[in-house]
């Protein structure tokens, strides 16, 4: 009993630590913040449900299961069926977390979020209902121990179902230039991964289970990782740093970030105005760097000037209807054939010093 | 001969050569075109072409938008003269398609060094009514999907300037000299995704009343599902706003074009034309 207690409530001491120590998850004032906050909030869940199902075996502590499920092992099987909903669910919004991180899209986040949770509730209900339907006709027997062995592999196999699904769709956006998304697959799927293949045997075994524990682990290794991007990037606004434009420079070339033009903009005293203008008009597949005080580098791909100077004249005239910004400077530079990507994005830093 | 080159300010001198959908292209920013006269006579052929990646160093491109010579002498003092300024602006490749060429003029652009063959045109021609499969392939069209007319010019410059930065012009060289009301903006569409245009399916409509697609594109994790949605929405405007024998021109410009082409009119195939290429190599 020590065990399963121990087993349950680390990862339930971690994860609520976790949310009570991080100023961004608690007030959950960030995309990122949101989704990461859910995923521990679920394993937090997993840990209580996980928790239930190993003290059936030790105390009479069954509450919401109808009479007959309340001897062994009718009742840890019932938890064991909730804890893989809720273990496919975290593994499910993961993906939304990955789908995210690499896309930045709250309008497609938002559709899929949707569909999973249409899919999520009628996968709630239908268990309740064929739940109750198979304690009612089955009744206590091995019938019964088997649809909730079958049930319990069904979310088991959508659990690592979604885990390749993230890695597939990230090795897909890889295909094109993605901006660095500081996402660790590995520091979710490992642990993720790894106790997953212990509760397949602790299934078998019915020992401890350790998922949620495992969770925990992926979302304080995941979250690290949201956290150290915020060092080089504004997280409310989503723009890179004049950091992160100085250490990627040594990366210029290999990263195959988009170095062929930088145009500044230059706003002083408009405070957030001219940050929505251009994050309204900001073309997909450029990065701006937020350099303070009005000022910013929007950096993009090989550009002729008169795109260069659409670019700017759409900004100034965004600026001008809906920021109420009337004056904004802008320069701008091509880089040279014979300029490698790293003296260029040196060139740009110049500039934007004024020199 | 004389030659003459042609402006906005004099091309509706040329109205009895020029067809009239090739005429609106001069005034473009990479359309050019020369007529040839008689000293004291009206003009008696013309040449209309558009420049295209002007700024390659490998060098620019030339494609013969429109021939109408004749004779001979026409075809000859018109190749000369296209030929000089082509030079000038770097162009090593040329290339046309034309419905029909007069022996004598395929004779003056074989001693001007073009190659000519016989093929299937890259367009193939549609009436409005063929539209109204494409019209029912979807039920509902979602809410970000949103005709061009709904759009104020400044979201319309920062969906092109987004296509533009992804390297989709469709068959646009000068899509970022192009204003919003050049395209049928009642017909055209774009998708918004995040408050943004994440793609566009600009649709012209030239002065004889043909439709021609000219950009369909779309960017982002769901692009496949956009292209299909704005395919239908303008397919609805077409079929509700235009008379059922209507012409629609579908331009196989690239692979992804001609792709999809041949899912949405499996059964529809160019006529056959005479093609020309001429290159510096």
């Amino acid at each position: 009993m020590f065990n399963v207690c121990v087993m349950q409530l680390t990862p339930i001491i971690i994860l609520t630590s976790l949310i009570l120590k991080d100023e961004h998850l608690r007030k959950k004032d960030t995309p990122e913040a949101g989704k990461v906050f859910l995923i521990a909030v679920i394993g937090i869940m997993i840990g209580l449900v996980y928790l239930m199902s190993g003290l059936c075996k030790f105390t009479a502590l069954y509450s919401v299961v109808p009479t007959v499920l309340k001897e062994e092992p009718y009742a840890y099987l019932t938890w064991g069926c909730i804890g893989e909903i809720l273990a496919a669910w975290a593994i499910i919004e993961w993906n939304l977390f990955v789908e995210y991180a690499i896309f930045r899209s709250s309008d497609y986040e938002a559709k899929k979020s949707r569909l999973f949770k249409i899919y999520g509730i009628a996968v709630a209900c239908g268990f309740v209902i064929v739940y109750l339907l198979a304690v009612r006709f089955l009744g206590a027997g091995l019938n019964l121990i088997s649809f909730l062995g079958v049930f319990m592999f069904v979310f088991f196999a959508i659990g690592i179902y979604f885990m390749i699904r993230s890695v597939v769709v990230v090795r897909l956006s890889r295909k094109t230039r993605q901006a660095p998304s500081f996402l660790r697959l590995d520091g979710f799927i490992i642990p993720i991964a790894l106790t997953y293949l212990l509760s397949f045997l602790s299934i078998i075994l019915q020992e401890w289970d350790a998922r949620s524990l495992g969770i925990a682990i992926a979302v304080v290794l995941t979250w690290r990782s949201v956290t150290n991007r915020y060092k080089y990037v504004d997280p409310y606004t989503g723009f890179f740093n004049r950091n992160f434009l100085q250490s990627m420079n040594d990366y210029m070339e290999k990263s195959g970030y988009p170095n062929g033009i930088g145009v500044l903009f230059k706003a002083p005293g408009t405070g957030d105005r001219l940050v929505h203008v251009l994050d309204s008009f900001k073309p997909a597949d450029s990065e701006i760097f937020s350099f303070g005080d009005g000022e910013f580098l929007l950096m993009a791909g090989p550009q002729k000037e008169s795109v260069i100077k659409l670019l700017i004249n759409g900004v100034k005239l965004t600026a001008s209807e809906e920021g109420d910004i009337q004056e904004i400077e802008t320069e701008y530079a091509i880089r040279n054939a014979d300029e490698t990507a790293e003296e260029f994005t040196a060139r740009l830093i110049k500039l934007s010093e004024g020199e | 001969m004389k030659i003459t080159d042609l402006n906005v300010d004099n091309i509706s001198d040329y109205d009895e050569i020029l067809d009239e959908d090739i005429a609106e292209s001069i005034g473009r920013e990479f359309y050019c075109g020369i007529a040839a006269s008689e000293e004291g006579e009206p003009a008696s052929g013309a040449v209309i072409w558009e420049y295209r990646n002007l700024d390659d160093d490998a060098g620019a491109s030339a494609e013969l938008m429109y021939i109408n010579a004749g004779t001979k002498e026409d075809a000859d003092a018109l190749l000369t003269e296209f030929s000089e300024q082509a030079s000038a602006g770097n162009v090593t490749d040329v290339f046309f398609e034309t419905a029909k060429l007069s022996d004598d003029a395929a004779a003056v652009f074989e001693g001007h060094d073009f190659r000519l063959r016989s093929d299937e045109s890259r367009d193939i021609v549609v009436s409005v009514s063929e539209l109204s499969k494409l019209a029912a392939m979807v039920k509902k069209i979602p809410d970000n999907i949103e005709g061009l007319d709904g759009i104020k010019e400044v979201q319309f410059m920062q969906g092109v300037t987004n296509c533009i930065f992804n390297g989709k012009k469709g068959l646009m060289e000068d899509l970022e000299y192009i204003e919003k009301d050049w395209f049928a903006e009642e017909l055209s569409c774009c998708v918004i995704t995040d408050k943004k245009l994440s793609g566009l399916f600009l649709i012209h409509r030239f002065p004889s009343g043909t439709l021609m697609p000219v950009l369909l594109t779309a960017i982002g994790p769901d692009a496949r599902k956009d292209i299909l949605y704005m395919i239908c929405y303008s397919a609805k405007k077409v079929l509700s706003s235009y008379p059922a024998d209507t012409k629609v021109i579908v331009r196989r410009h690239n692979d992804s074009v001609k792709a999809l082409a041949k899912k949405l009119f499996p059964d529809r195939s160019g006529e056959t034309v005479i093609l020309g290429e001429k290159d510096s190599k």
